[in-house]
């Protein structure tokens, strides 16, 4: 075969593959699209996908039925996270970018920057704590009983090795301390480090939060430190994390590990909004949307628990987001009861028609993006 | 319908190409135009009866110019169709305009009437107008059959955002037009060039602009909103361009270039030679010629020189920042031409400088959508208005996007073509037929990655839909 033969030969290959390529990829997506069953949610995303639009003349021409018909394939494009891994590796991988949607990856562990410091925000949640305090919670006031602390961020302790944006921590302490009154701060940033969290999600981890629990003893005055030997160390796995399918990446998954004793297996934990008692770790939600909602169940407006066999008789209202539902079993053995309080989900006026204020003692224990998206509490 | 949507990709192109060459050839031209009218109905679904009446009324008027050629109603007929084409353009997109105007400078309270603009309404304006005026010039001869009319006007692979193909350019093809492997294979090329060019460039620059938006400005930010927003426009634009041209070819047909890497340019005349090409060609050749271009007097031709780029401006947006920018290179084109277009010539280095600078200032006015404000961006890339240097977030995200900085940049220039063609030709001559490999797999690449692009992104505007 002549060379120019060989070279005609050569570009008609290049050229059939090039097509094969093309037509195979757009032939197969939409049809292995179109097979595979609709998914209701993408558990990685923890996002309801959209439905397939309902045809209207009206939303014919007004040209919404094409957006909301894009929006449905885009939601149900075949092996969905796959492409979404593709995108976040080339992204960290090829352009070096150092976060993905403010997702970034340092030493193995998942963390999203929560960036800038919302001023604003933390002013307004600040008010609506002094508005709690003076609507239903004098007594305790009155009492020196009245807390509030700050959950930080992972990012908090891995932002500056890894030169990523976090912010400015004491700034939004000093907000808080000039703008609440009648309140104890009871810092707990040195009680905790980066590894204290799950790797791929945002929670802390319960087994490692001792510190914590301990500072709460000291501070609130409980009448024992809490011991780690005092519980059996049970576990689940795999957990994937709300960092996992925000990352996109196939990173290691992590193990939740929930402490239990005879305390918390007796515990009488009542949920309000499902008027039901449920168990202190509810093992069922593993496998569902969000795996950290084995701990009382997950979120809730709600949540009472009685120990009858508590270590004093003082009362604890915790006003809380997610991370008190795996710190609030710890406190179980120095509370008769403990309320906990999500006032993200009910309205604080609404609070004197389900809980007696009476000199309890009262925490306000929220995390920095709660502190910081502080519209979200009601 | 957006060219990189997952509607387009995964279900109207393939759908579209399948019927188009299983059909017999004669219905091929039908076959896009219905597919034309429901790509334009997607995105616009009353001023679809828009697009058919700027048909219809090019294609009647075009034969009544025939009809009556040498006669004084021809030249009535093509200024009624340059007339209706203007008015049409003009009551879409400028009627709020000067409404706003109106009321600002008589104290009027004129209401606005809000229209929403119809996309791609300068294109095919322009590109049936211009039509019209090739016809009565005697340049083509007036198409006889409404069906081959309608698909030049609407065939969706330049509809909305051109480049603009003039009759004249595609007349043969829409009548007889040759299909090919090499002419499919390298249509399906440019197009994944041109994705990727939108998808995993424009948009992800557009995500810096916008992020950047958000933080308190500084010198380091504004300048790098202006240098993102130049590189985004000129990836988005071009990469449109690419698309369509890409989509032309895969359908057999041949349309002109839009982007001849505008940023390696070393004058502002060069830049508008390689920049948006086919507007530029059709300002030359029915405003700045036939107001007597370069052969008037000095005072004459500057006027020609402003009017054009008066126009350009406009163009652009029903806005003054457009006008300002028109002007703006107006202006810079006068001087090059009056004064230093030889120092530009012996100073290359400085040259370039100039004209990017001149090109990232520019822009600057252009972004109407600027997140500090066009004053805010112009002040702050100068250090006024007591904006500090640097602040951390303007370093994070120097650092967190410099390589795509960096690959946008090599990207604006002809290396990678170059590199392309080396390898294309290696694999070509049959000594390195393994490189043969690397058109289909780049192919299946970019269309993989823009998918999970697409897929994970919600940024994905196409930034001339709104010319």
């Amino acid at each position: 075969m002549n060379s120019e033969n060989k070279s005609s030969k050569t570009v008609k290959i290049k050229n059939i593959a090039t097509i094969a390529v093309f037509a195979a990829i757009t032939a197969i997506i939409p049809i292995a699209s179109m097979i595979m069953p609709d998914l209701e949610i993408s558990k990685s995303e923890r996002r309801h996908l959209a439905e397939f639009p309902e045809i209207t003349a009206e939303k014919i021409f007004s040209s919404e039925l094409s957006g909301e018909i894009e929006e449905y394939l885009l939601d149900h494009v075949v092996m969905r996270d796959g492409f979404r891994t593709i995108k976040s590796a080339f992204q960290f991988g090829v352009l070096r970018q150092k976060d993905n949607n403010n997702i970034y990856i340092s030493d193995g562990t998942v963390s999203k920057m929560e960036y800038p410091l919302n001023e604003i925000s933390v002013k307004k949640a600040a008010r609506k704590l002094n508005d709690l305090r003076e609507k239903y919670l004098s007594e305790s006031a009155e009492a020196g009983r009245l807390f509030y602390s700050v959950i930080p961020d992972k990012n908090y302790y891995l932002a500056e090795k890894g030169g990523y944006l976090s912010i400015d921590f004491e700034k939004l302490e000093s907000i808080l301390a000039e703008n609440l009154s009648g309140f104890e701060y009871i810092p707990i940033t040195d009680t905790l480090s980066a590894d204290d969290y799950y790797k791929t999600d945002t929670h802390w981890s319960q087994e490692k939060i001792g510190g914590v629990v301990n500072r709460l003893a000291e501070r609130m005055g409980f009448v024992s430190e809490f011991d780690i030997n005092d519980y059996e160390i049970k576990l689940m796995e795999p957990f994937y994390g709300v960092y996992y399918g925000q990352s996109a990446l196939p990173l290691a998954p992590d193990t939740i590990y929930y402490l239990t004793s005879p305390v918390t297996e007796n515990a009488e934990v009542y949920n309000l909004e499902t008027n039901s008692n449920i168990p202190v770790y509810t093992t069922d939600k593993f496998t569902g949307m969000d795996s950290y909602d084995i701990f009382l169940n997950g979120a809730a407006a709600f949540i009472t628990i009685t120990n009858e066999n508590s270590k004093s008789d003082r009362e604890l209202i915790l006003f809380r987001d997610s991370f008190g539902s795996s710190l609030a079993p710890l406190l179980i053995d120095e509370y008769r009861t403990i309320t906990l309080v999500d006032i993200r989900y009910i309205s604080s006026s609404l609070l004197d028609q389900f809980i007696d204020f009476h000199g309890q003692d009262v925490l306000f224990m929220y995390s920095v993006g709660v502190w910081n998206n502080s519209d979200m509490l009601k | 319908m957006l060219f990189s949507s997952i509607s387009f990709l995964y279900y109207f192109l393939p759908s579209v190409l399948l019927i188009y060459f299983v059909v017999p050839k004669k219905w091929r031209n039908l076959v896009l135009l219905v597919f034309s009218l429901f790509f334009y109905f997607c995105g616009e679904p009353v001023y679809t009866l828009l697009l058919v009446f700027s048909s219809i009324s090019d294609y009647l008027h075009s034969l009544f110019i025939e009809k009556y050629r040498g006669t004084k109603k021809a030249r009535a007929i093509m200024i009624s169709s340059v007339v209706i084409n203007l008015a049409t353009l003009g009551f879409f997109k400028y009627t709020d305009f000067f409404i706003s105007n109106i009321n600002f400078l008589f104290g009027t309270d004129i209401p606005l009437l809000k229209i929403p603009l119809p996309i791609g309404i300068s294109f095919f304006t322009f590109q049936t107008m211009s039509y019209s005026i090739d016809v009565y010039r005697g340049d083509v001869k007036a198409e006889k059959n409404l069906l081959t009319m309608g698909t030049y006007v609407c065939l969706f692979p330049q509809l909305v955002a051109g480049p603009i193909v003039r009759y004249q350019t595609i007349a043969e093809e829409l009548q007889s037009r040759t299909h090919s492997l090499e002419r499919f294979a390298s249509g399906i090329t440019r197009f994944a060039v041109g994705l990727g060019k939108k998808v995993l460039l424009a948009n992800t620059l557009g995500e810096l602009g916008s992020i950047l938006g958000k933080s308190d400005a500084t010198v380091l930010s504004c300048w790098l909103c202006a240098f993102a927003f130049a590189l985004q426009i000129y990836f988005d634009f071009s990469g449109y361009s690419d698309m369509a041209i890409g989509l032309g070819a895969m359908f057999g047909f041949t349309f002109p270039e839009n982007f001849n890497y505008p940023y390696i340019s070393t004058s502002i005349t060069e830049f508008w030679r390689r920049w948006h090409m086919t507007l530029g060609s059709w300002f030359r050749d029915y405003i700045y010629i036939p107001l007597g271009g370069n052969r008037v007097s000095k005072p004459k031709w500057l006027r020609n020189i402003f009017i054009v780029w008066f126009v350009t401006g406009f163009w652009h947006g029903a806005s003054w920042n457009f006008i300002i920018w028109g002007l703006f290179f107006g202006v810079l084109l006068t001087l090059e031409k009056l004064f230093y277009a030889d120092f530009l010539k012996r100073h290359r280095i400085f040259a370039h400088i100039y004209t990017l600078f001149a090109v990232l200032i520019s822009f600057v006015i252009f972004n109407v959508d600027a997140s500090y404000g066009i004053s805010g961006t112009l002040l702050g890339m100068f250090g006024f208005g007591g904006v500090s240097a640097v602040s951390a977030e303007s370093v994070y995200y120097l650092r967190s996007y410099a390589v795509l900085l960096i690959i946008g940049i090599i990207a604006a220039t002809p290396l990678p073509k170059i590199a392309a063609n080396k390898i294309f030709s290696l694999a070509g001559n049959g000594k390195n037929a393994a490189l043969a490999i690397v058109q289909p797999v780049f192919c299946g690449l970019i269309l993989i990655l823009c998918t999970g692009f697409l897929i994970d992104n919600s940024f994905n505007p196409f930034l001339y839909f709104r010319f």
